[in-house]
């Protein structure tokens, strides 16, 4: 049964079609979810399709998917078009369209979505939450593309991520969360309001080597004294970059990229670890102790 | 879902112009606790700290716990089409009903 596609099968077919469909066009992206929704399932699934998509100025709301009334055919996805920023909106469709691929059998009236505000994007979030927002994601960025554009050993500026922001039709978070799950870099986004984290996502090899926070059902953690996030006055039209020492984020040095961004009142900082680490760090005073020796003897004209 | 308990805490913190600091020095809470109450979904605080913060931001703990208004015997018809979306103002109920009345004209 096609209501057993995982959400990352689901992203996949789509993303052949219309990878078929756009090539390498311009206007491959950013994904035009509303005209797939309802033209793919028009096809898909005749007698039960997306038949409408509509927004309006809707407070408290994000998105959901209803049920047609009796004596309409198929499935509606309704959203806040009133939501800060477009690229939210499109993820919202696109998540709604996930619940109707995947869900819309378990949940015969329809699935409502909250508001579903980037605070808890990330954490605590139902399966079915999950599974949507997964597809959102594959579906708006495939992994092949945004490779091309971020490559997996480079290390990117915020404004290299917002590029492609930019380029998906999402959030700068969205993109960064999705850049995150395929770098082969270890760095770690870090969302904080007012001095705390709010959420925090590591890249699989940051992760692996312990650089992480884990933040669900825990009290809260207070970001670093000595850190961007906890100095925004050093944030010059709210975006900054600092390098820090060992025990500034972390028991290791690294960079940290930030942005305050005022329309969602948290601060974005992305963390930049080195590459390599080291075994520990008695290895490490080694290592130096060697360098120090073969420069004493350069400076020094011995061998 | 909304941490509308929190949202308000906040944002009548924020209009009273206090720190996080001050707001919890003047409720003999910790900073932290105030923060977990405005963005984190902790159990709800004992009517006694509520009662203490309510005063400090010159509101009440009704309007603090208020949850939006009672379902009308209207949109309890509607509770099969709506079950799960009983906190949403009801401007915005309106507004999807009469989305919902249209639907079809671009399908
Ligand atoms: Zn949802």
């Amino acid at each position: 049964m096609t209501e057993s596609f995982s959400p990352q099968r689901w992203a996949n077919t789509l993303t052949l079609l219309l990878n078929g469909v756009h090539g390498a066009a311009a206007e491959r992206f950013p994904v035009q979810v509303p005209e797939l929704a309802k033209e793919y399932s028009r096809h898909r699934f005749p007698d039960d399709p997306v038949s409408l998509v509509a927004g309006d100025i809707l407070p408290t709301f994000d998105g959901a998917l209803y049920k047609a009334p009796p004596g309409k055919k198929g499935w509606g996805i309704i959203y806040n078009s009133a939501i800060a920023s477009r690229g939210r909106i499109n993820f919202t469709i696109a998540h709604e369209f996930g619940h109707y691929l995947l869900h819309r059998l378990r949940f015969p009236d329809g699935l409502e979505c909250g508001q579903q505000d980037m605070m808890r994007w990330d954490s605590e979030y139902r399966q079915i939450e999950a599974q949507a927002n997964e597809f959102a994601a594959s579906l708006l960025m495939p992994l092949d593309d945004f490779r091309r554009q971020i490559d997996g050993k480079t290390k990117p500026t915020l404004d290299d991520l917002g590029g492609c922001a930019e380029r998906y039709g999402v959030s700068l978070v969205a993109a960064s969360l999705r850049w995150l799950q395929y770098t082969e870099r270890r760095s770690v986004m870090v969302v904080s309001r007012d001095g705390y984290v709010l959420w925090a996502r590591s890249s699989p090899t940051a992760l692996r080597t312990g650089a992480y926070f884990k933040t669900a059902g825990r009290p809260p953690i207070a970001v670093p004294t000595r850190s961007l996030a906890a100095q925004p006055d050093l944030l010059e039209k709210s975006r900054g970059q600092m390098t820090h020492d060992s025990d500034v984020w972390f028991a290791e040095p690294c960079e940290e990229i930030a942005l305050a961004s005022d329309q969602y009142d948290f601060t974005i900082s992305l963390l930049h670890l080195e590459r390599v680490i080291r075994t520990s760090r008695f290895d490490e005073a080694e290592d130096d102790e060697d360098a120090f020796d073969v420069m004493t003897r350069r400076l020094t004209g011995g061998n | 879902m909304q941490n509308t308990l929190g949202e308000k805490i906040r944002k009548l913190r924020k209009d009273k112009g206090y720190t996080l600091d001050k707001l919890a020095e003047l409720t003999e809470s910790s900073k932290s606790y105030i923060w977990e109450l405005e963005n984190k979904n902790p159990p709800r605080p004992s009517a006694e700290k509520l009662a203490k913060i309510a005063d400090k931001l010159d509101t009440t703990i009704e309007f603090l716990l208020d949850e939006g208004e009672s379902v009308s015997a209207e949109e309890a018809a509607d509770a099969q089409f709506y079950r799960q979306y009983r906190k949403m103002d009801s401007s915005t109920k309106e507004k999807i009903r009469r989305m919902v009345k249209l639907w079809g004209d671009d399908a």
